[in-house]
């Protein structure tokens, strides 16, 4: 991983026009290459914190640097190519006649040549399996299928970071799975992301690293591992584990190893504890 | 969320009067102000506004942020004015081509009075007034029930679709579009996708809106609607229609006499 950080806030206060602080002095480092989820209940200012980081939102006190530059002096046009936003809903985004056009509408709004337009909107539709929708009108297309245009439209602009906003809400197992690997593809292949999320099972899967957010305020930075081991701090913000380290949490007093993840990681360890019982006679009840 | 709803909630008289009386007080007030072009009528106008805003309770604050919101109005209306009333007497000022008179600076004012008096007359409907109690109103006065509700649904959503917009021009600036750059019609040309989209988002919420409608079973024939706020009038109600009644007179009296 590089060690230079792509995105950079610094005692970052945030106020909307008559209200109480949204953020209070957030400060925090994402490198490039890094899989962060911010995490943290409704009103905990996680998409407030996101739009700081390409400039739809400036700080009202504080400072957020995007690749070292000030985004205060500069406009979220300037900003687009280094990070991409995919927000929670995709109709806020989707306006155009075909999928193809949505699609191109950022690589073209970059100043891109007409080729590099076409094999970028290409890619994204092969990349987000769009191909065949992609004379079709998005707006008319099934939730998933607007969720993946909405992804892929940003994907396109080739961004060094995207960020996307709830990108999970409202979608079955399988589109979950479906966005889960594609978002896995792209941090495999050196995108920063930073998922927003309530999701906590997709927490575990995937990120790094976990930021919790509560009433403004960053409760803990840590590996999702360190942070479901801090259940208080959680409470603090009305989250819980997800079920399997509930369960695994449980059961540490048995042996089982309390920082487990996922369903795999909670198989492997049983099964290593049984096999140990096993050889000494005894047995996990 | 910015709201488009002027309702400042207290517990006035003004706020309790029925919302028909009020409707008729709007009414009234217009037609005074149409037939009687005089600054005596004008000024009492809106002199009485300011007076039934203040027994109401609304903060002197909201009454100036409508001062300043008329304020270009105000302004504009006897600038305009000024030239038009060349061959009057006397002149005020010659410059030019271009003579001012008199006349036509205080025709230009009452014109000013007028839209500004005009304007107060309708916020102290809108500032005392509930939304719910405005459509209530116009449905008991007879506007079909369906459309009562498309209105009310109307005012409900503006404040949602307000904010949906200000969401897709987040979405869409954040995918590179510039609202800020070129001429008129680029600027104009630019904000398309963002229509568009909230074209689109609206016409989705409003399939859903319909459809969560329909299931609560809006529309069954044969059913007569109850209505859990009845709108009765009261005896002050009684009294403010007598006191219009009266001033409506005395308008006609000014009216015919004059």
């Amino acid at each position: 991983m590089a060690e230079h950080p792509i995105i950079a806030a610094d005692e970052v206060w945030f106020a909307y026009p008559e209200a109480d602080w949204a953020l209070r002095d957030v400060s925090l480092r994402i490198r490039a290459g890094e899989y962060v989820a911010i995490i943290g209940p409704n009103g905990a200012g996680k998409t407030t914190l996101a739009k700081q980081f390409n400039g739809l939102l400036l700080p009202t006190r504080g400072q957020v640097r995007v690749l070292g530059q000030d985004t205060s002096s500069l406009r979220p046009r300037e900003l687009a190519s280094a990070v991409g936003y995919v927000f929670q809903n995709p109709d806020h985004q989707i306006f155009a006649a075909t999928t193809w056009q949505e699609i191109a509408f950022g690589p073209r709004n970059l100043g891109l040549s007409e080729p590099e337009v076409r094999a970028r909107t290409a890619d994204a539709l092969a990349r987000f399996g769009l191909k065949k929708v992609a004379d079709a009108p998005p707006a008319v297309l099934g939730f998933a299928l607007r969720r993946k245009v909405a992804l892929a439209a940003v994907y396109a602009m080739r961004p060094q970071a995207l960020i996307l906003d709830e990108p999970t809400g409202g979608l079955d197992w399988d589109s979950v799975s479906e966005v889960k690997s594609a978002v896995a593809g792209l941090h495999a292949e050196g995108h920063t992301i930073v998922l927003i999320t309530h999701d906590i099972a997709l927490v575990a899967k995937g990120p790094e690293r976990v930021i919790l957010l509560h009433a403004g305020h960053v409760l803990l930075d840590a590996s999702p591992r360190e942070a479901f081991g801090r259940g208080e701090r959680l409470r603090i913000a009305g989250l819980v584990p997800p079920q399997i380290t509930r369960l695994a949490q449980r059961l540490a007093p048995c042996g089982l190893p309390a920082d487990v993840l996922t369903v795999g990681e909670f198989v492997r360890a049983y099964a290593g504890m049984h096999s140990t019982h096993g050889q000494g006679g005894g047995g996990v009840a | 969320m910015f709201s488009f709803d002027l309702y400042v909630q207290r517990a006035s008289w003004l706020h309790r009067v029925d919302p028909r009386v009020k409707l008729l007080f709007i009414v009234e007030m217009t037609v005074l102000l149409l037939v009687l072009p005089n600054f005596p009528v004008t000024l009492g106008v809106l002199a009485a506004c300011h007076v039934l805003l203040a027994s109401a309770c609304i903060p002197w604050t909201r009454i100036a942020g409508i001062w300043r919101l008329m304020l270009l109005l105000t302004l504009l209306v006897p600038l305009l004015w000024l030239p038009l009333m060349p061959r009057a007497e006397p002149v005020l000022l010659e410059f030019w081509r271009v003579r001012v008179t008199l006349p036509a600076l205080l025709r230009g004012l009452l014109m000013a009075a007028r839209l500004d008096a005009l304007a107060f007359v309708f916020f102290v409907w809108l500032l005392t007034t509930e939304q719910r109690a405005i459509v209530q109103g116009f449905v008991r006065l007879g506007l079909p029930y369906e459309w009562g509700l498309t209105l009310s649904l109307s005012l409900r959503y503006l404040p949602t679709l307000h904010s949906i917009y200000l969401q897709i021009v987040d979405a869409l600036r954040a995918r590179g579009l510039d609202l800020g750059k070129g001429s008129l019609f680029a600027r104009a040309r630019s904000r398309l996708p963002i229509l568009v989209a909230l074209l689109v988002t609206a016409l989705r919420s409003s399939e859903n809106v319909g459809r969560a409608l329909e299931a609560r079973a809006l529309g069954t024939a044969g059913v007569r609607r109850t209505s859990l706020h009845e709108l009765r009038l009261r005896r002050a109600d009684l009294l403010c229609l007598a006191a219009l009644l009266l001033l409506l007179l005395a308008g006609l009296t000014i009216l015919i006499a004059f």
